[in-house]
């Protein structure tokens, strides 16, 4: 309890204190004096009487933190009582809380998601996303020509690249044949979010091209789950929605795209 | 007031309904508490500042009791204290409290005794 008392160093409650005490002591000897003690026996006798100062402020400071402790002990109980005597408010006030708790943590994943963590990539300042609306469909989406329209007449950007999310495909020939997650993303993707493979390479211009080369990149997840880690698993081929796909490299751990945390 | 030790210890909670009793006399210091519990037990509670003070912070912690600087009869500031609504209710519970122990107990004191000690 020392340490607090010295955070609160001399705070108004300790000065009224030691004006009180030391009126009481002031009036003491004020008192032997008038009952014509001589003024250096009032005096010490007064201050024998009265133990040391420091002493009685312990004794009061105590008892204020004991009394405060009380309190709070004494809300408790009743906070205690008060709900078990009425389940209904009791419902009330955890469904309350639970709502509150809820919701704002509800909030505060979306505005954590959106606003305050940068964006997993190099540079997140200098990334831009652009779309486009099409009514037909009502929809956002970016239709091939209208990219390949945007890069061969881009002056603004480092680089534009384009991705196809939500994808799914049919991985067999390793194990269990699974339903897996695939994102077909433009050759210069990654070098355009400043991502590097942890193996292998990232795509070649030729790969996204309509009648190039069939490769993929893996997720770390995949990599690990599904082929045990296989350190010479670059130059291999998988097989989705039973197309042979070249291995051309893994992804980092820390790389999931599209970032669902 | 004797030097030492109180001459007698005071049953926990006591002190704390006659300094009740005191103030309810009107607001007064903590000097002038200890003077009169000395007064009026004719010398027999003699209250150590080093229970007299915890004991009156604990009152007023608990809004028994309220405490207001004013200037005191010799001109110097002091710390008067006054009994608040729930401290004149609580000094009456506790003097209930106090006469149907002492009651009980004379009940026992009055009781007679059948054989008689060597």
């Amino acid at each position: 309890m020392n340490w607090i008392r010295r955070v609160f160093h001399k705070s108004p409650g300790e000065k009224s204190l030691d004006k009180e005490l030391q009126f009481h002591l002031d009036r003491q000897i004020a008192d032997y004096l008038a009952a014509g003690m001589h003024p250096e026996d009032a005096r010490r006798r007064a201050r024998l009487e009265f133990g040391t100062l420091e002493s009685v402020k312990e004794e009061v400071r105590d008892t204020r933190w004991e009394t405060s402790l009380e309190k709070v002990f004494r809300d408790f109980r009743y906070a205690a009582r008060t709900l078990r005597k009425d389940r209904r408010f009791a419902l009330a006030a955890v469904l309350v809380l639970a709502l509150g708790i809820g919701a704002t943590t509800a909030i505060f994943s979306v505005v954590n998601a959106a606003l305050a963590r940068p964006l997993p990539y190099r540079d997140p300042s200098r990334l831009a996303w652009a779309d486009e609306f099409m009514p037909h469909i009502n929809d956002w989406v970016v239709p091939n020509p209208e990219y390949t329209n945007w890069s061969a007449n881009n002056r603004t950007f480092e680089a534009i690249a384009a991705y196809d999310g939500g994808g799914q495909a049919n991985l067999t020939g390793v194990g269990e044949p699974e339903r897996i997650e695939t994102t077909a993303v433009t050759a210069n993707f990654l070098t355009a979010l400043g991502i590097l493979p942890v193996r292998g390479r990232a795509f070649l211009p030729e790969e996204d091209r309509p009648d190039g080369p069939l490769a993929v990149l893996l997720a770390d997840s995949i990599w690990r789950c599904k082929f045990n880690a296989d350190s010479g698993i670059v130059g291999k081929s998988i097989e989705l929605d039973g197309r042979s796909h070249a291995i051309v490299g893994v992804l980092p751990a820390s790389f999931h795209f599209p970032d669902k945390r | 007031m004797a030097m030492g030790e109180p001459r007698t210890e005071l049953l926990r909670g006591t002190l704390d309904m006659l300094i009740l009793k005191v103030v309810a006399l009107g607001p007064s210091h903590g000097y002038a508490i200890a003077q009169r519990l000395r007064q009026i037990s004719k010398d027999f509670f003699q209250v150590h500042q080093g229970s007299l003070y915890p004991a009156l912070h604990r009152l007023e912690d608990r809004g028994w009791l309220q405490a207001e600087w004013k200037e005191s009869e010799t001109g110097r500031e002091a710390k008067f204290y006054s009994l608040t609504q729930k401290g004149r209710r609580q000094m009456g519970a506790e003097v209930a409290e106090w006469k149907r122990l002492c009651d009980a107990v004379g009940l026992f004191l009055r009781a007679p005794e059948q054989e008689s000690q060597p």
